[in-house]
């Protein structure tokens, strides 16, 4: 099977951490959870994947791309193909929760009925539809958090990254992003997560791996 | 001596540097509102209309009373010591040339950088500290197109527009105090006066400096609010810089444009 993302002895060092020599493949399809003890090494390897950090050695390839290599516009198209959650979901706090849904579709060209219905369709099933309409800067990092998670996957990515799936989510909350990760893996997206909860993302993903595996193992 | 040497040096070379920086992303925001795409034109556009109205429509009451109360102030006074209508007459087209080809597009840039700048710096300062910049980024919408171009756009259009408003609001205060001071010989006159003493390369030069104070002001504003990391503490800093580098680099090419118009 083609390998969605490949990554070579990646080595990266950002955000008060450092990752040396980590290796890992990860099929299409296939849904795996890197976890460890320390959350800024694991969204270090997740940023890297989605070309936020420069990449110091090795590789990584997502969707055929390598993205330490890749310029910005390569970056941009990667994107569109790419579900991306970081831990405090990024959402445009002057907006409201379904805005940011229907940026997100109406930028890449869908019309505004299309965008409405189909942002409609996707709060109700993820029955989160009665706070849509607040402002981001008003309502609870779950909230975003779970949009979060709508946006990345409402332009039906091919793969979803997530760094720290589980920060900021109360029970509901996690019930919430649990049940997106099974919808997309049922449409067959590749899925990388990396978080310290061992226990919250064992049952989202196929493969659970340890950072430190993976550094060894290089 | 060389240490004096030495930091003056940096002190250039920093200026040179941040200089460059402006251009460079002024090109990136030129590129990308000339490349076909069809990206997020429709969400661009609405954005570029929204920057417009704020920085352009929302401030036309003020540009108009600084304009007109700056323009009746300077004629008030200069009737006031030229009594004779050859002088008034003087006045006048000293005061349409100064103010279109100078006063105009100066006075506009520093209330646009004063209103718009440093809330756009605010915003994008803001906005990159709390990861949203990234945010948008990760669903593949271009920074560069949905958050700078619109910002450039508005700022240019906006600067020109208000210029227009000043210099004829301008010209309404120079009437209006011609009329208060029983200027002479007929206040008509004034008018006249004032239309036919400005020439199309005095307009066309106000126009062109304030489309280009506004793009410095857009360009400026924008680099400091995407300047700001993770902390948010640096956005006070950024707007106070951002304000100042823009009065500097407005009053510096208003004088370049001065010294060749010679």
């Amino acid at each position: 099977m083609a390998a969605s993302i490949e990554i070579r002895g990646l080595c990266v060092v950002g955000m008060g951490a450092r990752i040396e020599g980590v290796s890992l493949r990860v099929d299409a399809g296939e849904r795996v959870a890197v976890v460890g003890p320390h959350q800024p090494s694991l969204s270090l390897l997740i940023r890297a994947c989605a070309g936020f950090e420069r990449v110091q050695r090795g590789r990584v390839e997502v969707c055929g791309v390598d993205v330490g290599n890749a310029d910005r516009r390569s970056l941009l198209r990667l994107r569109r193909q790419l579900g991306y959650v970081s831990i405090s979901g990024g959402l445009l706090a002057n907006m409201t929760l379904r805005e940011n849904l229907l940026l997100a579709l109406r930028y890449h060209g869908v019309s505004a009925q299309d965008a409405q219905r189909r942002v409609g369709a996707a709060v109700e099933a993820a029955g989160l539809a009665d706070g849509a309409d607040q402002r981001v800067s008003l309502v609870p990092a779950e909230l975003i958090k779970s949009f979060a998670y709508l946006r990345a996957l409402i332009l039906e990515p091919k793969v979803l990254l997530a760094e720290d799936p589980s920060a900021f989510l109360h029970p509901h909350g996690r019930e919430v992003v649990a049940e997106l990760h099974a919808a997309a893996h049922r449409r067959g997206t590749t899925v990388l997560v990396a978080d310290d909860d061992i226990e919250f993302v064992t049952p989202l993903v196929d493969r659970v791996v340890e950072l430190s595996a993976l550094e060894a193992a290089s | 001596m060389h240490d004096v040497l030495r930091r003056l040096g940096r002190a250039f070379f920093t200026e040179v540097r941040r200089v460059v920086s402006y251009a460079t992303l002024t090109l990136l925001t030129l590129g990308a509102a000339l490349r076909r795409s069809p990206d997020g034109r429709a969400v661009v556009w609405t954005q570029a209309a929204r920057q417009i109205v704020f920085t352009g429509v929302e401030a036309v009451p003020l540009v108009a009373f600084l304009g007109a109360v700056g323009s009746g102030v300077f004629v008030a006074t200069a009737f006031s010591y030229f009594a004779g209508a050859e002088e008034n007459k003087m006045v006048i087209d000293v005061l349409a040339r100064l103010l279109v080809r100078e006063v105009a597009p100066l006075s506009t840039a520093v209330v646009v950088a004063l209103r718009s700048g440093a809330a756009i710096t605010v915003e994008l300062g803001s906005m990159s500290a709390r990861g949203e910049v990234e945010g948008i980024e990760t669903v593949g919408i271009d920074p560069i197109r949905w958050l700078l171009l619109p910002r450039f756009i508005g700022m240019t259009v906006a600067t020109v527009a208000l210029a227009i408003v000043f210099a004829v609001a301008a010209f309404a205060g120079a009437f209006g105090a011609a009329i208060a001071v029983g200027a002479i010989p007929a206040q008509l006159d004034v008018g006249l006066s004032y239309l036919s003493a400005l020439q199309p390369f005095d307009v066309g030069l106000g126009l062109a400096k304030a489309g280009l104070f506004g793009l410095v002001s857009g360009a400026v504003a924008c680099y400091h609010g995407l300047s700001v990391r993770r902390d948010v503490t640096e956005v006070p800093r950024r707007v106070a810089r951002a304000l100042v580098e823009i009065l500097i680099h407005c009053s510096a090419l208003a004088a370049v444009f001065a010294l060749l118009a010679l």
